[in-house]
């Protein structure tokens, strides 16, 4: 994993924004655009490479490019979908190039309304949480059903996200429209997170464990 | 049109050719000669499904793929083909061969075998 607070990385991480020294990574990217024609989707998946159009199943052509790795769902209304991208600048990049394949198949396309719809980012605080105890603590904003999904979900607020929090440390957040909202989200919940590490007690009701430091303990 | 996919092998173009032959030659109508083409698509399909027992293996890099009317396309590159010998063959080693290019083409068996029952029925 490149993501965590590794030694090399920490060096260039820009405290101010990211106090907790971690800085969550974009996994994906979800946008919209309107290409502004009606377009033959037949047509489309017949010429296009790497294309599948089942209309039975889905009303729209899924088209695949290798860089940006991602993958569109172009429907006949002219709307498209961009999926999979890892940044705005590559969804963008994505959705101009099949765009262009469309051009290229002589619809008179224009690429319009470009909107960044979702994304979503991960990371690794790397020390295991007490989601118990998170949940009864926070449980205005928890959903923690461990027979149903071993995560526990929080809805945060401000900014509205929401966070899958695992016991392994692993958080994913998503809901986020700019990235800003993912750091912040993560900045909001870390010493949250930090109040419930596994093996440490809760106001001191039980003898507190002493807490290895930091490089080690994990390994 | 999926059940006249078996045409353009090999052995159906040597029955074509064969068949074109005898028709130019005039020895057979070129309604007889629709019928056994009509009879040879019915049993390559029959044979296809119940009398081959050879298994044959590839890997490659897959290159594009389509799906559009129930046929997937697929274009590969550097292929290698495994192919195993049939029960009862004379041939015990695994036969290996290699391609810079592949192109596969799967035709859903369930429209192949409707259309060959239209076919039957018609």
């Amino acid at each position: 994993m490149s993501e965590g607070p590794s030694t090399e990385v920490e060096a260039q991480v820009d405290l101010t924004v990211h106090p907790s020294g971690i800085v969550p990574q974009l996994q994906n990217v979800v946008a919209t655009v309107n290409l502004e024609c009606k377009l033959d989707l037949k047509d489309i998946a017949l010429r296009a490479r790497n294309a599948e159009y089942n209309p039975k199943r889905f009303a729209a052509v899924i088209m695949r490019i290798r860089e940006p790795k991602s993958t569109a769902l172009i429907f006949a209304s002219g709307k498209m979908v961009c999926t999979g991208a890892k940044s705005e600048q590559e969804s963008r990049l994505a959705a101009r190039k099949y765009a262009r394949i469309l051009q290229k198949l002589e619809n008179p396309v224009i690429f319009k309304e470009f909107k960044i719809q979702n994304m979503v980012g991960s990371c690794d605080v790397r020390f295991p949480i007490r989601l118990e105890g998170l949940a009864s603590s926070h449980s205005v904003f928890c959903s923690y059903e461990p027979e149903l999904f071993p995560g526990l979900i929080y809805r945060m607020v401000d900014p509205k996200i929401v966070l899958l929090i695992f016991v392994s440390g692993k958080v994913v957040l998503t809901g986020a429209k700019r990235r800003e909202e993912i750091y912040q989200a993560f900045e909001n919940i870390y010493p949250v997170l930090k109040e419930f590490i596994e093996g440490v007690s809760v106001m001191g009701t039980e003898t507190p464990q002493p807490l290895p430091s930091w490089g080690g303990w994990l390994e | 049109m999926t059940d006249a996919l078996y045409r353009s092998s090999s052995i159906g173009e040597s029955l074509m050719g064969a068949l074109k032959l005898l028709q130019d030659d005039g020895k057979i109508s070129d309604v007889l000669a629709m019928r056994v083409i009509q009879e040879f698509d019915a049993a390559i399909l029959r044979a296809l499904d119940k009398r081959v027992t050879a298994k044959s293996s590839f890997k490659g890099q897959l290159d594009t793929y389509r799906y559009c009317d129930n046929v997937w396309d697929f274009e590969l590159r550097d292929v290698i083909l495994k192919l195993s010998p049939t029960q009862g063959s004379s041939k015990r080693d695994e036969l290996e061969l290699a391609a810079k290019h592949m192109r596969l083409i799967l035709v859903d068996s369930k429209v192949v075998t409707a259309a060959a029952g239209q076919h039957a029925a018609g």
